[in-house]
């Protein structure tokens, strides 16, 4: 499933990359072997004549090809196609590679190609950044098979005699660089083909048949990295001081970086991760930055005409050195931080730490989402030691507390099918199968990029409402089998519908998401924004109530009269703590999806009454109409069994509320900031442990600032607009949507006079 | 060539392998699927082959074979006019694989 982007022929060109070469080698010898092949008869005459007798447009063509197909053909002599097309005037002998003579250059290339290899981290092919490295060119176009064939191929001189410190600066000290850079490469291509991305959106793989030194082991390149090192070090490399620091510190950070990048999740569960040197280490690196020199010349495009490539050529890319040197920073500390998911510490904290570490801006690298992908869940264990039912399970009985029957060890044992502890025990495993798949594929799902993830939740949503009616009925059945009492809930009698209960909210959760991650990447236009807030308004108002439901059916004593009391193991009793922390669980996100719901509802009213005035305009819509963008925005939720989509004209009633005035609603308004903003201090005042962000919690509390600040912000918007109406002053008023300044799920209107300068953005608040 | 007709002619070169050598001097072996009035071509399953002026010996004799100057390129198409010499493939006809 990974990586379908391409296309047909993508995979198509593939499958015979990998079997060409062996071929393609046999035809080259022979044809340079003997001048005048037999094999081949020319028939350039006899072809074209034949073709002067088609009728124009006529096509001779294989029946079971489509022109369609042609269309993803390269056109060859096409300069934008043909990546082999020399310009005019351009010689096709390779020039000679510039041999550096002095260590600066040599730390120039280094960080040159650092630079690229963090282009190709950063969504470019590797065609365009390290691959245009004519000394990675130049050791890899051999098709080296050893460690020891991975060398440089380069002419002899006498400023480069064997031996010479210049020799050796090249080929011990830049190859050992070279080779540990390949293979750092190739490395996170393994990871990032491991796990589901996307290709050529997120990342590209392709390495164009060219083999990324996968023969030779880790350990063989550490100690050639080891003994350039040394050679750094020993009184033969003739340089002062603070250059071979330099030097020492980017190959031992290619070491270290190298053997991170090679860890696998057993390592890393037994705290052998040492992420912290890197990033030592590229301080180091980043203070000698302005001791090399660059060298432009070694990066040629040229390389693209040696290159397996079924796609046209692309441009170089390769970004500033400070930028690369952030990414790679950033890399090392993200990777060191998703570490902290193997200190597990309950479903929800874990589900927190996901939530939050994707939404950082700038999004983490693909290969950190991919890596946190495999310490979640790989070769069927989660967090490189547990059963994913353990998780799944918890995540349940924080939210819901099921009834303790349910989790009693002892149901597994019984054999008998007519026993009540079986068939429990037959629903238990039905429901750790069927919700564990979707419970995975929501996390992997939160590790995609951001556009993805709000794509897939529309598809995921589905699945969880089919999850949630099909939970219904083993909720049900399972009620039967403990002789569940039942509740007196809001005047009627109610089971707790636990398992159920648990899957609803999530899917409740997921479409808030699909909603809020359209105003993050931007997707609506500012005259929708009020229909959207209304409908995560109704959305929180639907998990609210539910989530009152839940609170109820979460209390000690339930199931005691369950006919299974006198044989029941202690051990899946559930303690006051327990039923503590479910009911805490309850009121946090109780309290969390108030605050939230008051500030969608202040956000209706603001942007309603923005449209009343004319302040927020509907662009024209020669081909669209209100009720077709309506349609468009819905669909993901129209197949949906709960909560409904609203029709369109009681939808248009209820947001613009043409009954109330436009004064009246900015109170309202008003009084929601206020609600929104206590409920958001109040959530700032809890613990870490509380609010379930123990391994997140920096990134938890950037998050509610960021809340606040768009509370403050819109009920700043909020006075000012009110002051226009109340001076009659609202032709003179300006409004521009501020997207960025403020929490991104909640862009604020910034009200300013036209004829004063803009006002200054809010401070930030939550000290 | 006299008496077949031009499309039947050229209908018992679709599927075979052609090597099209281009105005400036590369070789593209791929396997015919299309072609037209003007001999456009379009070829699939190509590999392009470029002879390298200088250093080939070199190359041969360090490696004793030359793998660099040929690439996989897929499906590609050739203009007529850039096309300065068409060869068919005269043993089996291609690699006898459909694709």
């Amino acid at each position: 499933m990974a990586n379908n982007s391409g296309g047909f022929n993508d995979a198509f060109a593939r499958l015979h990359v990998s079997e060409k070469p062996i071929e393609a080698r046999q035809q080259i010898s022979t044809t340079i072997s003997s001048p005048s092949p037999a094999t081949f008869r020319d028939v350039t005459q006899l072809f074209r004549q034949a073709c002067q007798g088609l009728d124009v447009g006529q096509l001779v063509k294989d029946p079971n090809f489509t022109l369609f197909e042609a269309v993803g053909a390269l056109e060859i002599m096409d300069p934008k196609m043909d990546s082999g097309l020399l310009k005019p005037g351009e010689d096709d002998t390779p020039s000679e590679i510039y041999q550096p003579v002095l260590p600066e250059e040599i730390i120039g290339i280094m960080d040159q190609l650092l630079s690229s290899e963090m282009s190709w981290h950063d969504g470019a092919a590797l065609s365009q950044t390290v691959f245009t490295c004519l000394y990675i060119d130049n050791l890899l176009s051999l098709n080296p098979s050893s460690l020891e064939e991975a060398k440089f191929n380069l002419p002899l001189s006498e400023s480069h005699q064997p031996g010479s410190p210049t020799y050796q600066l090249i080929h011990v000290v830049l190859r050992a660089y070279c080779v540990g850079l390949i293979k750092c490469c190739e490395r996170v291509n393994l990871q990032i083909l491991a796990e589901h991305t996307y290709e050529e959106e997120d990342f590209v793989t392709q390495t164009y048949n060219v083999s990324l030194l996968d023969f030779v082991t880790v350990a063989e390149i550490n100690r050639l990295l080891v003994s350039a090192i040394e050679y750094v070090d020993s009184a033969a490399a003739p340089w002062p001081n603070n250059i071979k620091m330099a030097l020492k510190a980017r190959l031992a950070f290619r070491k270290l970086f190298l053997t991170e990048l090679s860890r696998d999740v057993k390592e890393m569960v037994d705290k052998r991760s040492n992420w912290d040197g890197c990033i030592t280490l590229l301080s180091t690196i980043g203070i000698t930055r302005n001791l090399g020199t660059s060298v432009p010349s070694v990066f040629s495009i040229a390389v693209q005409r040696k290159l397996a490539s079924t796609v046209p050529p692309r441009p170089i890319v390769q970004i500033p050195f400070e930028e690369a040197f952030t990414i790679v920073s950033r890399l090392c500390k993200d990777a060191k931080e998703i570490l902290r998911v193997l200190a597990y510490s309950g479903a929800t904290n874990l589900m927190t730490f996901f939530l939050r570490f994707t939404a950082r801006k700038p999004q983490p690298s693909t290969y950190v989402r991919s890596l946190l992908q495999t310490l979640f869940f790989s070769n069927h264990i989660a967090l490189g030691r547990m059963q994913i039912s353990h998780i799944l399970l918890e995540d349940v009985k924080e939210l819901c507390l099921p009834a303790d029957d349910l989790f009693d060890p002892r149901n597994e044992l019984s054999e008998m099918p007519s026993d009540t502890r079986y068939q429990i025990h037959q629903r238990m495993k039905w429901f750790v199968e069927r919700a564990g798949n979707s419970y995975i594929t929501l996390y992997r799902t939160i590790c995609q990029n951001r556009s993805r993830l709000r794509r897939n939740l529309c598809h995921l949503i589905v699945d969880w409402d089919a999850l949630q009616i099909e939970c219904e009925e083993i909720d049900g059945e399972l009620q039967q089998l403990i002789k569940e009492e039942p509740v007196l809930h809001n005047d009627n009698i109610s089971y707790a519908f636990s398992l159920s209960s648990w899957v609803y909210h999530y899917k409740l959760r997921q479409m808030e998401w699909i909603i809020f991650l359209g105003f993050e990447l931007e997707v609506y236009l500012p005259h929708e924004f009020a229909g959207m807030y209304w409908y995560l308004q109704y959305f929180l108002r639907t998990r609210l109530q539910h989530l009152e439901r839940i609170r109820h059916f979460v209390h000690p004593g339930v199931a005691v009269d369950s006919p299974l009391a006198a044989t029941r193991s202690k051990e899946c009793i559930a303690s006051a703590q327990d039923v503590a922390n479910a009911q805490a669980t309850v009121n946090f996100t109780l309290l969390e999806a108030a605050a939230l719901q008051e500030l969608c509802s202040a956000m209706i009213f603001l942007y309603t009454a923005l449209s009343r005035l004319g302040l927020v305009k509907t662009p024209p819509q020669p081909y669209s109409t209100d009720v077709m963008r309506y349609e468009l925005r819905m669909k993901p939720f129209l197949s949906i069994g709960c909560p409904d989509v609203v029709p369109f004209e009681d939808f248009k009633n209820l947001v613009d509320n043409p009954d109330i005035e436009t004064m009246e609603m900015l109170e309202m308004a008003s009084e929601n900031t206020k609600e929104g903003r206590k409920n958001f201090d109040l959530l700032s005042k809890m613990s870490a442990a509380s609010s379930h962000a123990l391994l997140c919690e920096e990134g938890y509390r950037l998050n509610l600032r960021e809340y606040l600040r768009s509370c403050i912000g819109a009920g700043v918007a909020i006075v000012m607009l009110s002051k226009a109406i109340k001076t009659n002053t609202v032709a003179d008023v300006e409004v521009e949507i501020d997207q960025g300044s403020y929490h991104p799920w909640f862009p604020v209107p910034r009200i300013s006079s036209k004829k004063r300068p803009p006002l200054p953005a809010v401070p930030p608040t939550g000290r | 060539m006299a008496g077949v007709a031009p499309d039947a002619l050229l209908h018992s070169f679709i599927t075979k392998t052609l090597r099209v050598t281009t105005n400036d001097t590369r070789m593209f072996v791929g396997e015919l699927k299309c072609t037209d009035r003007d001999a456009n071509l379009i070829l699939a399953r190509t590999h392009e082959y470029r002879l390298p002026k200088v250093g080939l010996e070199d190359v041969v004799k360090a490696r004793g074979k030359v793998d660099l100057t040929s690439r996989y390129l897929g499906l590609v198409v050739v203009m007529g006019g850039d096309i300065c010499r068409i060869e068919v493939e005269e043993v089996g006809g291609g690699d006898g694989m459909e694709v």
